[in-house]
């Protein structure tokens, strides 16, 4: 069974200008969304404060709980349904960790007819929550300058550039959708947007990877061949194009099925994980190679005197 | 089969079993023996239920104090030479008046000697008194960080032992923070009150004109059942000297109190206390806030005391425990707490479950009816990879959170990529005119290298994910990390033993992929 074709011909390194002008309109979105949207867009384990899933005996209208806890004096609250099994939501609102946070919110969150049980407590104080921030932003630095690393040794820097571009161009859209959808940066997105760093690029490796191969069968032919690189990149797209899409789509599969079926708890994780797979296939097919193939026009094609693995 | 086909097989076979015997009692713990050398995979928090605690150690206050301390030490000192007091000034400094320059040079002599942590500064005279100012060292100031910072984790440490919680953790996390992980607890806030509350006991005498001495101050403080009292600006005895405290019920009248054994130091003071203040009241100060003042009736030598007041027998409770374990040398702030409740944590298990069964159906699916026969070796080696990814997490003691779960569902969808890369490359190479057994060796060949790269490059996420992160994320790290080990295990090696061994011919005896 086969469901891409063998032998496909699509000639991508064509439509990268389109591909470019889409990324930057996806990128511009959500830079901005993410500059505009100040401290907000974080979650307690960010920005500090207090986050609580609530269940309560009987159904509750989500309506009837913002009235509840504004009537309890508790400012900004974000309300929200927390999906998983019965009727459970989730509050966030600002406030200095206290020792009794679980006593207070069921007091005050309950109704007379109604109890309001706290099942799970996020409380983080605003120390802890800059420091995780700062733990953060390293740990995305370092994994991409580990990338950087290994790609430089098995490759070449030009490739291990076009594919941390990619990559940037990865994590920001996908940091991006997750916002836009009313999500709030967490550990878990941010495990999850790791994970799409260290995974995306392998379909950019497989892809070079072949690019290398036939670059050296062009060599071999005689030594001081000249060759097509945006002829060889388009080739090499093509002829990987079933296995990208294939593994991509499985794991795709996978990461819905989290999403829809895994419950509350890691339902931010699994969709950054899902929409990180798109935008992460979509990067490989139309922009990697591209951007190699840019960098290599202004570096003057020093590509191929140097590729001699 | 050959003999080096064999020597696979047992090999493969014997990882197997071991797996099994190792993930064993996860499932049928009840009937197995005892010594059965298998494990159960440690759930996270967030799946069994229970806290997470994250308390910084004020550590300047840990400073403040034991220069308080010091200088009440030196008080004593001084007043058996008839010389006069010393004082606080802030955290570092400490300032001794003295009467006179005999006065002053016995001051110096004595700090020299006993306290050689403090270095003198400057020294103001005023009329015949001489006020000196005493330092106390950075490194000085450093070390009773330090050390202030390990005697609280043994503080909590024995607290939480009082209440008997199941295998808690409490490490230290940073320079002066502490990590406390208690298992579903029943009585959590009673708990959490224990483990924060400084529990400092002061003995003062309450400040009567008539009998203070001229010298000492009097300074107000707040009683527990409301209003103020006023002290004598002096401790006398504190609560280190406390050997054991219990909750007795009083015979009096029926209220639950804290009675109280001293050691033998503290036997000698109160008895010199006792003795010296019959008929003055002894207040009890616990943390800034007067408990009781009962007055001192006769002098007591037996070495035991009792704290009552409106305690109920939980606050009985919770005093007598802190008074066991000590006081902790500085307060603890609040700075992260993650609770959650076993209901919530079963729940989570049940969908992680539930997702991670159905990604696997879905995949082992697709394979079968994308790659024929190939595609059901495929599977094999994801079922071989999910049962050794699982036996390592329980042979490491790695703790499996929710994020782990999904990891788990990932390793899935990632072990599948790599068989991808193979068998399209063994399609194209059959496309390309090569017999079966050419196609396989030339598609696991050239599949090799770029599988490496691609999961080197996953766990060099996971690796650091797992530097930088804490508790579930940790437990997603270790997941990942785990995986793509396993994966390139059964990717790789076990696959290629597979179709060494098995023919994988279609009806029309072609290569079945």
């Amino acid at each position: 069974m086969q469901i891409i074709p063998a032998n496909t011909n699509i000639p991508f390194m064509k439509i990268r200008w389109f591909a470019y002008l889409f990324s930057i309109l996806m990128i511009a979105t959500s830079v901005y969304k993410w500059v505009t949207m100040g401290d907000e867009k974080f979650g307690v384990d960010f920005r500090g404060g207090v986050e609580a899933v609530v269940s309560y005996e009987n159904k509750l209208d989500i309506a009837a709980l913002r009235a509840k806890a504004e009537e309890a004096g508790i400012k900004d609250a974000i309300v929200q349904v927390f999906h998983g099994v019965g009727d459970r939501f989730s509050i966030r609102y600002k406030a200095e960790a206290n020792e009794n946070a679980k006593g207070i919110l069921e007091s005050n969150l309950s109704f007379s007819d109604n109890k309001a049980r706290v099942e799970k407590l996020d409380q983080v104080g605003p120390v802890i929550g800059e420091q995780i921030r700062t733990a953060a932003y390293w740990a995305i630095f370092w994994a991409l300058v580990g990338i950087i690393a290994y790609l430089t040794i098995r490759f070449e820097f030009r490739f291990a550039i076009g594919a941390v571009i990619a990559l940037f161009h990865d994590v920001i859209i996908t940091a991006g959708a997750c916002i836009l959808t009313g999500r709030e940066i967490n550990a878990g997105i941010l495990a999850a947007l790791l994970t799409i760093v260290g995974y995306s690029v392998n379909d950019t490796i497989i892809i070079f990877d072949r690019i290398r191969e036939h670059i050296l069968e062009a060599l071999k032919k005689s030594s001081r061949a000249t060759f097509d690189l945006s002829k060889i990149m388009d080739l090499s797209v093509n002829e990987t194009l079933s296995r990208t899409i294939i593994t991509n789509m499985t794991v795709m599969a996978v990461c819905l099925i989290l999403w829809r079926l895994g419950g509350g708890a890691v339902e931010d994780m699994a969709f950054a994980l899902f929409v990180g797979g798109i935008v992460g296939t979509y990067s490989t097919i139309f922009i990697a190679s591209p951007i190699v193939l840019a960098l290599e026009h202004f570096g003057n094609g020093r590509l191929s005197r140097k590729v001699d693995k | 089969m050959t003999v080096k086909q064999q020597q696979q097989s047992f090999f493969y076979g014997a990882l197997l079993l071991i797996s099994l015997m190792i993930l064993a009692p996860n499932f049928i713990a009840e009937y197995l023996p005892t010594w059965w050398p298998g494990k159960k995979i440690n759930l996270g928090l967030d799946l069994k239920g229970g806290s997470y605690l994250v308390l910084s150690v004020q550590t300047e206050e840990a400073v403040k104090s034991q220069l308080g301390q010091i200088a009440g030490s030196i008080n004593n000192d001084l007043k058996k030479a008839g010389v006069v007091r010393g004082r606080q000034l802030n955290a570092r400094e400490i300032e001794l008046t003295s009467l006179g320059d005999r006065a002053l040079v016995e001051i110096e002599n004595l700090v020299r000697k006993n306290y050689p942590e403090l270095t003198k500064g400057e020294i103001k005279n005023e009329g015949n008194r001489y006020k000196v100012t005493y330092r106390i060292s950075e490194d000085k100031a450093e070390t009773i960080k330090k050390d202030s910072v390990m005697q609280a984790i043994e503080t909590v440490r024995s607290r939480v032992d009082y209440y008997g919680v199941t295998e808690p953790v409490i490490q230290r996390a940073g320079a002066d923070r502490i990590m406390i992980q208690l298992p579903n607890v029943t009585d959590l806030e009673a708990v959490k009150k224990t483990i924060g509350s400084v529990a400092k006991l002061e003995f003062r005498l309450v400040y009567e004109a008539s009998r203070t001495s001229p010298e000492t101050a009097s300074i107000k403080f707040p009683q527990k059942e409301g209003g103020e009292i006023a002290l004598e600006d002096d401790v006398l005895m504190t609560g280190d000297v406390i050997e054991h405290a219990a909750v007795e019920i009083s015979p009096q009248n029926n209220q639950p109190e804290v009675t109280l054994r001293l050691n033998s130091i503290g036997k000698g003071v109160f008895d010199r206390i006792t003795g010296a203040n019959v008929g003055r009241q002894l207040a009890i100060v616990l943390d800034k806030v007067v408990q009781s003042a009962p007055e001192i009736k006769v002098r007591i030598g037996g070495g035991s005391a009792v704290i009552s007041g409106s305690f109920t027998k939980q606050e009985a409770k919770q005093l007598a425990v802190v008074l066991r374990s000590g006081a902790l040398p500085a307060p603890l702030k609040h700075e992260e707490e993650r609770t959650v409740g076993a209901a919530l944590g079963s729940d989570s298990i049940k969908a992680g479950m539930i997702a991670s069964i159905v990604s696997a159906i879905v995949v082992i699916c697709f394979m079968a009816v994308y790659y024929g026969r190939s595609g059901i070796l495929a599977n094999a080696c994801l079922i071989l990879n999910i049962t050794f990814l699982l036996a390592s997490l329980a042979l490491f003691g790695a703790t499996l959170t929710l994020p782990g779960i999904a990891g788990l569902a990932l390793t899935l969808g990632m072990a599948v990529d790599a068989n991808v890369i193979i068998y399209e490359r063994i399609r194209e190479e059959i496309r390309n005119g090569a017999s079966a057994t050419a196609a396989i060796a030339a598609g696991f060949n050239k599949a090799h290298w770029t599988i490496l790269d691609a999961n080197l490059t996953t766990l060099l996420s996971g690796l650091v994910l797992f530097a930088f992160g804490t508790g579930p994320i940790r437990g997603f790290a270790v997941t990942l990390s785990l995986g793509i080990i396993t994966t390139l295990i059964t990717a790789l090696y076990v696959n290629k033993f597979g179709f060494d061994i098995f023919k994988l011919r279609n009806s029309k005896g072609e290569l079945s992929i």
